[in-house]
């Protein structure tokens, strides 16, 4: 029993040390297949630089203030997809890019680092809908809800929507909030077809509700 | 002797049957549960294709004690052992049990053909805009490191395959060398990451990335997501030519340069050994169907004044090689999908949302599955049994009124 106990012993250490690190045998390659070079059916190319092969954090890159990058929201926010939206790959201006509708022809995204204080933004909004600007004090009575555990202001306007990168609605909805604390400004915006929208503003809730920083 | 008898009676046994049965429905449910907290892949696998499941759900609702359970695998292959011996060994060979028999056999045959699906089955897509054609299938949650070589118009020409397999092994603080004899020279791969982003070093949230800095990037974890579609992997690759002493080269790989839009030429980290061009690039791991599909034309069809899709389908060409002048016309549709050559090519869906030039790609699911139809032949064998045995029993009861009517 104590023998087998003694050469049991250097044998578990091994497996141990070689599960635990350090490098193992050389895996030889045996996997090899021809390509046809005249296939240009998406068809590797050298990138020329990094930045190439990695496109989507280096969008903008250095040409913006201080080398910064569009940010990866998945690393700095926790959030929850409402069910039946899909999520697409962030681009530089939506930290957060979601689809829904059958078509995907609604969009909602989540934008941090807007410029602009809450009013500009709103009648941003609200010019992009053909709709005349809003006062001070008639924004001030806009409803709100809780963006990040701060109240955020609802904007939810009907008209043709005309935004930036996305495709005309004639009968759109508009519906987003606005967060607007010191010099930053948070946006969640949800556009597209008006009963679309209109069908999915308990899902917009949602999304905003499971809105948080990681670790809280 | 006895010791057989008596494994014989135990795998034979009701009493196995029932707890079987029990334990079934226990980790359906369990894993049904679990996967809002793990996802569907995750769960499937812990669940389902497993030998044994150590169940985190009780401490997922507060219960800090992780539930043993036998896996659906084990689960599965007891109930067959059961099933085959129970009710097709054990039981009396007569006619009248036949139709029993029949009926026994059809749900053995269901469980070999879950066996055989578990085992050889490969699901993967084809993304295609019209006018384009391809035979290459790429998996939905599995990556494979590639090493291109290059020719002298810089069009690749030869693909060495690392596989998936031999990738997720390599986590952090090991090493990992691969050689070919035909390649001058090795990889060693570390830091193999099942969720990563490369993110440049002036990154707002760079400081989180440990680990080297390879060409002002860094290598960042992030939390693996549910779906496992979703998770891009990611790691450090240093290439080591053979007969040279040259300084090692380091290269981060991450798998987001390959997640290309359709029909868009993917982006490689390129490196030259011996004056030979070569590529390295973490993509989707991808097989080839035995022929090529051509999408001729991809209709979307809405109902008059919405936005809603009445018919979206696929007129396609299937070509016997890529230059096939002519080739069999094949229209796919959702539910009426294309089988040939013992490959199943479905409509899934489309894409982009909202294209700015109207051109939507279609993208095939390409199901390769060698049991495909096994269901379908178990479900009429199944039918042919249950209705022996109906008929059989209906002229029992109509033998047995008669008698009783003329004895009256």
């Amino acid at each position: 029993m104590v023998r087998v106990f003694f050469y049991l012993l250097p044998a578990t250490a091994a497996l141990l040390l070689a599960a635990c690190g350090g490098s193992s045998e050389p895996i030889e390659i045996t996997d090899v297949r021809e390509l046809d070079p005249e296939n240009t059916f998406e068809q590797p190319v050298i990138a020329e630089s990094d930045k190439q092969r990695f496109p989507r954090l280096t969008a903008g890159g250095e040409d913006m203030a201080g080398g910064g990058e569009s940010s990866d929201a998945s690393t700095t926010l926790d959030w929850v997809v409402p069910d039946g939206w899909t999520e697409v790959p962030a681009t530089r201006f939506r930290d957060i890019n979601l689809r829904f509708g059958e078509q995907s022809e609604g969009e909602c995204y989540m934008t941090r680092g807007m410029q602009g204080d809450l009013a500009g933004n709103v009648n941003r909004w609200r010019k992009q809908v053909g709709l005349e600007a809003l006062t001070a004090e008639e924004i001030a009575e806009l409803p709100t809800l809780s963006l990040f555990g701060r109240p955020a202001t609802v904007v939810s306007v009907d008209g043709p929507y005309t935004g930036m990168g996305s495709k005309p609605i004639s009968d759109a909805r508009l519906h987003g909030a606005i967060l607007s604390v010191g010099g930053a400004t948070v946006t969640v915006k949800m556009v597209g077809p008006k009963s679309l929208v209109a069908e999915n503003e308990g899902k917009f809730d949602e999304f905003c509700a499971s809105l948080s920083l990681k670790g809280q | 002797m006895d010791i057989l008898r008596s494994i014989y009676k135990f795998f034979s046994s009701f009493a196995l049957a029932t707890i079987v049965l029990v334990l079934l429905t226990l980790i359906t449910l369990l894993g049904t549960l679990d996967q809002v907290y793990l996802g569907l892949f995750v769960s499937i696998k812990t669940y389902f294709h497993s030998w044994f499941v150590l169940s985190e759900l009780p401490s997922r609702v507060g219960i800090p004690i992780p539930l043993p359970l036998p896996g659906g695998l084990l689960l599965m292959i007891l109930m067959f052992i059961n099933m085959a011996l129970g009710s097709v060994v054990h039981v009396r060979k007569r006619l009248r049990g036949l139709p029993n028999l029949v009926t026994h056999f059809g749900m053995l045959f269901l469980f070999i053909s879950a066996f055989v699906t578990f085992i050889g089955k490969r699901d993967g897509y084809i993304d295609l805009f019209p006018g384009q054609s391809s035979n290459m299938i790429s998996s939905y949650k599995t990556w494979q490191l590639e090493i291109l070589e290059f020719n002298e118009e810089e069009k690749p020409t030869k693909a060495h395959v690392i596989p998936w397999e031999q990738l997720v092994g390599i986590k952090d603080g090991r090493e990992q060398e691969f050689t070919s004899a035909s390649l001058p020279f090795s990889l060693s791969v570390d830091s193999f990451i099942r969720n990563a982003r490369a993110i440049h070093s002036t990154h707002a949230d760079a400081y989180r990335a440990g680990g080297r800095e390879v060409d002002g990037y860094k290598l960042l974890s992030v939390p693996r997501d549910k779906r496992e579609e979703r998770n891009y992997p990611g790691c450090f690759v240093a290439v080591k030519p053979k007969d040279s002493k040259e300084e090692e080269k380091p290269v981060l790989l991450s798998g987001l340069s390959s997640a290309y839009m359709a029909g868009v030429s993917p982006k490689v980290a390129g490196f030259q050994v011996g004056g030979k061009q070569y590529g390295l690039q973490l993509v989707k791991t991808s097989w080839q169907l035995p022929y090529h599909i051509k999408l001729d034309k991809f209709i979307f069809e809405k109902h008059p004044g919405t936005d809603k899709p009445k018919n979206y389908e696929s007129r396609i060409t299937r070509l016997e090689t890529r230059d096939a002048a002519e080739g069999k016309k094949v229209a796919v549709r959702m539910n009426e999908p294309m089988r040939h050559d013992g490959f199943v090519v479905f409509q899934e869906s489309f894409g982009p949302p909202n294209p700015e030039d109207g051109v939507y790609y279609s993208q095939f699911a390409i199901s390769d599955n060698p049991s495909d139809q096994w269901p379908t032949i178990a479900l009429v064998i199944m039918t042919i049994g249950l209705t022996l045995q109906f008929l059989w029993k209906l002229i029992e009861y109509l033998n047995k009124s008669q008698k009783r009517s003329r004895k009256a």
